[in-house]
Formats: structure tokens, C-alpha cells, sequence
């Protein structure tokens, strides 16, 4: 059986896949056939482009064409927050893509931005991504009738319900097996203001994030008694990594066989979110093997 | 007419007359089962169409808060609800649901429809289309700075605008937090408010904190009604009520107050006001 998955992380990643496919060797990324193989990259960071390439914007618009010329698929991740401030910028780096990046694909996360690219643009494929769920991250059936009617094509999700019911709705469901959970998102940035800057140049704090925070308010015997307490199994304190936008970020491969097998079934791209490309390619590897056998 | 509204949280029915007798223009009270807050601080149907009477005494508002996440099957069940809304006396129902406030928009024919903070507004296309769908108001985003909101409102003239001016506001993105809120000892204790020890290889020092101070409007109340804000919201409707006067009553004094210097001196120059940031992260 053969899956298609685009991957999303930071540049390298990015970078990497480029040079996959420019490569006319086999590459320790080479899969063989019947294993899920990569089928295209996900670019923009929803926060902050400076995450995602030291050079952030520019480099962003540099790798684009770069990809376009490799021959691979694309799909740009719009901003989260797309303010009176930065939406003209985000609706030209929109007409970027598409004009010369010929991207078509385009994830989606803001009412208004959606609105715009459906008036500019009709052939686009347009994704309504995870960051945009809001609160609960809870997908209803009005939401998903309202999505369709404003022109969403498909939707990002991690439920096994989702993928057998959102076609009957008409909206593809793109299952993301590996996405990236969080404590708290802000929009200012987190690296940042625990490194008190608050003007300048930020140094890339994100790509080479080395602090944390640990509750020390509440004593740990008391949130002991507590059913809710969040801290772990083994006593530790509750903490959560700093890292750009995000407190107490991490990367969660679902491990649901059902639900791997179904995404299989749909034959349908699937997503990982990742950190690199030996990481996201070693889950492949045993997402396949997971989804021939029963067994984790 | 007013050219301003002081929009105060009402979480049980006796609240509702101190606040209106504090100078309250306008009342808001979650539906029980489908707001964010402890159900403790929900009214039920019946109790709503009550509190309803009672403001509308004082000539005050009443504004009903549907925005917990919403299950398949609570749907049919708050359909049903929101007619009643509609037959009764609420003036508004201010939703955070996208899907719910689409059907909601089609749904009502008396009580308007307000788009919540939770709907994540950031831009002026979003109201635009809010508008489209039959919204009145929009609640802003705690996340937007004040130019922001001045361009919002320039763009977008002809919506109501309400901004949070009393009470807490989320530092975090309130759409995305998943910060634990536990119950300790019956205290509500809520993560972002606790102090944190900023570790980085050896070193060890507290932690900036991560959430906003009380918010308090009252001293730039001019400003922000210049600015085109007609409501100005009070948060907490799990607050005991006779607190939430005193707020009601400070600001009404201020706005009162800023009116009455707008209408004596000349208007406001707009770009001195435009890139005021509205608050300092620190």
C-alpha cells in the first residue's frame, strides 16, 4: 500500500526536502515502495517565520521557489493572527505563492484572510488548521457546515470519527498523525520576554531554546490532592519548556491503530508535524509497520 | 442615546438589581450548560427571562453569554433554547461558536447576535463578515493592540464594538490556553497566576509572571471612546457582585466623565491616539 504524507517542521526540514528531490541518488531518505513516502511540504510557521528560517520572511519566500523548481508539493501555512497590522504583508506573500511559487494549497486559520483568498483566488484548496479551533479544539457539526459553506476544502484532524463522517459533510479530513501539542500560546513571544526583549532583534531565541519555567507556588504534597494536579506520575513539578510562542510545547505521534489504519483507508495525504526529518522518517517506518500489524 | 455602554457580569439572579442601581447599562449572564464559567455562575431559561424583567425596569440591557464549546448533541437542545431567548426578553446572545452563531444569525429575529473574543476577531475582513452574517457587535480580541483596534474601527464604522475594560484579561491566548484551572483546598486556582522558577542550565531566578494584571480602564475611558469602543465590559461574573459595583460605578463615572470633555473640547486628533500600546508586557 502506498500513503502520501507532507511533513511540516522547521526550514531544515524544508531544506532537506529539497535536497531529496533534487538528488538523483538514493538517499538514506529513499523509501521503498509500499511505505508511506513523502508527497510534499509544509511551509509558514503560524507564529513567527523567524521560527522556521533564520532569515524568516525573505527565506521563507526563497525556499518557496526553490521548492516550486524541485518539483515539490507545497502547502503554505498562513499566520494565526493576521491583524490590521500584518495583513496587507500576508495577503502579498499570499499572491507570492500563488503567482510564483504556484502553491494551491493553503492552510487556513483566520475568518477574514479566508474570505480574501476565496475572493482573489478560485482554485485554491483551502485547509482549516488545527490552530484555528480555539478553545477545546472542538469540532461540531454547525462548524463544519459553516466551514463547507465558506469555502473550506478540508480540515486537519486527529480523530478517528472525523475521518469516516467529514466526507459525508463534504469536506476532506486530512489526518495529522504527528501535530504539536502546547500549554499556553501567546502572541507575544514567550523566548523573548523570559529574555526581557522587548525591541531588536530577537537572535533566534526559539532555534536554540534552552529555558523552562517550574511551578513553584503550589506545593507539591497540595497538588497531590488535587484529581486535576498536571504534574507528572513521578512527582516531578509541574514545568513546561520555553520555546518562541509556545509554553510547554510538544510533538505527539498519535499511536492509535484504528485510527492509522483509517487514514491509510482514505488514501488521502496525512501530516506530521516534526522536528526533523530522521524523526518524522523513523515514525513512518513504524506507522506502516503498525498499520500491517496489530501490534505497536 | 447613550454613546456608551458599561456592560457588567451578573452570575445569579440577586445580582442583577445592585448592578442596575450601581449605573450598569447593560447586564450579561451565561446560559446554564453553555457558558465558559462554573455552572454556579449560569442562569437557567426561566431565571433569565427574570433577570431580563428586572433589568429592563432600569432601563438596562440584558446580554446572555452562550460560549462553551458546544457537543453534537447539546446542539438541538441549544437551538431550542435560543428560540426561547428570541420569544423572551434578552436582548442579545453573544456566542463563540462559529457554526452556532451562523445558525443563531438565521435563527432570531429580536435578539441580536454578538460574536465573542472566542471567535479569535483580528482583522476587519472578520467583522466585515460578522456583519454580513447578521452580527451587531463584536467583543475584541484581548490579543489586539490599540492601532489595531483604532483600524478595525476605522475600516468598520457601522459595528458595535466591545472591549474588556474591567476585571482580568488573559496574558495567554484565552482561545489556546490549556493551563490548568484546578479546584485546591475549594480555592479556583488558576496556572498562569502562580509563580514559576525561570531555570536555563544552572541558573535559577523567578520567572516573569504570565498574566495580566486586573484590567481598569477608567483613566483612558476618553480615549478609547474616541476611539470608537461603545461597551466597555466588566469580567467576572464568578465575582461577588457587591465588588463588581463598585467597577460598574467607577467607570460609569469616568465615561460619564469623558463624555462630557469630548463634547466640550474639539475632536480628538485620531493619529496621536493610533499607536498607543495598550498594554506594556512587563
Amino acid at each position: 500500500m502506498n500513503g502520501l504524507a507532507f511533513y511540516a517542521g522547521p526550514g531544515e526540514l524544508c531544506k532537506d526536502t529539497i535536497r531529496l528531490y533534487t538528488s538523483k541518488q538514493d538517499s538514506k531518505w529513499n523509501i521503498e515502495s509500499g511505505i508511506i513516502y513523502q508527497e510534499g511540504i509544509i511551509i509558514g510557521d503560524p507564529l513567527c517565520n523567524f521560527r522556521m528560517f533564520e532569515y524568516g520572511d525573505p527565506e521563507l519566500i526563497e525556499i518557496s521557489v526553490l521548492l516550486k523548481q524541485a518539483g515539490v508539493n507545497v502547502i503554505y501555512q498562513t499566520p494565526l493572527y493576521v491583524t490590521e497590522r500584518n495583513i496587507s504583508l500576508v495577503q502579498q506573500q499570499i499572491r507570492f505563492m500563488y503567482d510564483r511559487a504556484e502553491v494551491k494549497v493553503y492552510l487556513v486559520q483566520d475568518i477574514g484572510l479566508l474570505n480574501w483568498i476565496k475572493t482573489q483566488f478560485s482554485d485554491v484548496y483551502l485547509i482549516w488548521s488545527r490552530m484555528g479551533f480555539g478553545r477545546g479544539a472542538l469540532i461540531n457539526e454547525p462548524f463544519v457546515h459553516f466551514l463547507r459553506d465558506i469555502g473550506i476544502h478540508g480540515l486537519e484532524t486527529n480523530r478517528i470519527e472525523l475521518l469516516r463522517v467529514l466526507p459525508q459533510m463534504g469536506i476532506d479530513p486530512w489526518p495529522v498523525c504527528r501535530y504539536r501539542t502546547w500549554k499556553s500560546v501567546c502572541r507575544e513571544c514567550y523566548s523573548r520576554y523570559m529574555d526581557g526583549r522587548f525591541s531588536g532583534d530577537c537572535d533566534r531565541l526559539c532555534r536554540n531554546p534552552n529555558k523552562r519555567m517550574k511551578l513553584i507556588s503550589i506545593p507539591l504534597g497540595e497538588r497531590r490532592l488535587d484529581t486535576n494536579s498536571p504534574d507528572r506520575p513521578d512527582g516531578s513539578s509541574f514545568s513546561m519548556n520555553i520555546d518562541g510562542h509556545f509554553l510547554g510545547e510538544s510533538f505527539v505521534y498519535t499511536d492509535n491503530i484504528a485510527f492509522i489504519k483509517a487514514a491509510i483507508e482514505l488514501e488521502r495525504p496525512v501530516l506530521f508535524y516534526g522536528k526533523n526529518m530522521e524523526e518524522i522518517i523513523d515514525y513512518e517506518r513504524k506507522f506502516v509497520q503498525h498499520s500491517i500489524s496489530d501490534t505497536l | 442615546m447613550k454613546s456608551y455602554e458599561i456592560l457588567a457580569p451578573a452570575g445569579c439572579l440577586e445580582a442583577i438589581e445592585p448592578l442596575c442601581q450601581a449605573g450598569a447599562d447593560a447586564v450579561y449572564v451565561g446560559l446554564y450548560g453553555y457558558s465558559s464559567r462554573p455552572a454556579s455562575a449560569d442562569l437557567s431559561i426561566e431565571q433569565i427571562h427574570e433577570a431580563a424583567k428586572i433589568s429592563h425596569e432600569y432601563g438596562v440591557k440584558l446580554h446572555v453569554a452562550v460560549n462553551s464549546c458546544i457537543g453534537n448533541n447539546e446542539f438541538p437542545r441549544l437551538m431550542n433554547h435560543l428560540l426561547e431567548l428570541d420569544r423572551g426578553e434578552a436582548d442579545s446572545v453573544i456566542i463563540a461558536d462559529w457554526g452556532i452563531l451562523q445558525k443563531a444569525a438565521n435563527l432570531m429575529k429580536r435578539t441580536k447576535v454578538h460574536a465573542s473574543t472566542l471567535l479569535g476577531v483580528y482583522n476587519a475582513a472578520t467583522v466585515r463578515f460578522l456583519q454580513k452574517m447578521g452580527c451587531t457587535r463584536v467583543v475584541l480580541s484581548t490579543n489586539l493592540y490599540l492601532d489595531e483596534i483604532a483600524d478595525i474601527i476605522n475600516s468598520v464604522p457601522d459595528m458595535e464594538y466591545e472591549l474588556i475594560a474591567g476585571g482580568g484579561i488573559c496574558f495567554n491566548d484565552n482561545r489556546l490556553c490549556e493551563l490548568p484551572h484546578v479546584l485546591s483546598k475549594g480555592e479556583f486556582r488558576v496556572y498562569c497566576r502562580e509563580q514559576y522558577a525561570l531555570m536555563s542550565g544552572n541558573n535559577c531566578s523567578q520567572a516573569p509572571r504570565i498574566h495580566s494584571s486586573a484590567v481598569d480602564a477608567a483613566s483612558i475611558m476618553k480615549q478609547l471612546i474616541e476611539l470608537g469602543i461603545y461597551s466597555f465590559k466588566i469580567e467576572g461574573r464568578t465575582n461577588n457582585y457587591h465588588h463588581v459595583c463598585k467597577t460598574v460605578k467607577r467607570l460609569a463615572d469616568a465615561a460619564e466623565k469623558a463624555v462630557q470633555d469630548i463634547s466640550i473640547e474639539e475632536s480628538a486628533d485620531f493619529s496621536t491616539i493610533h499607536y498607543i500600546r495598550r498594554f506594556v508586557r512587563r
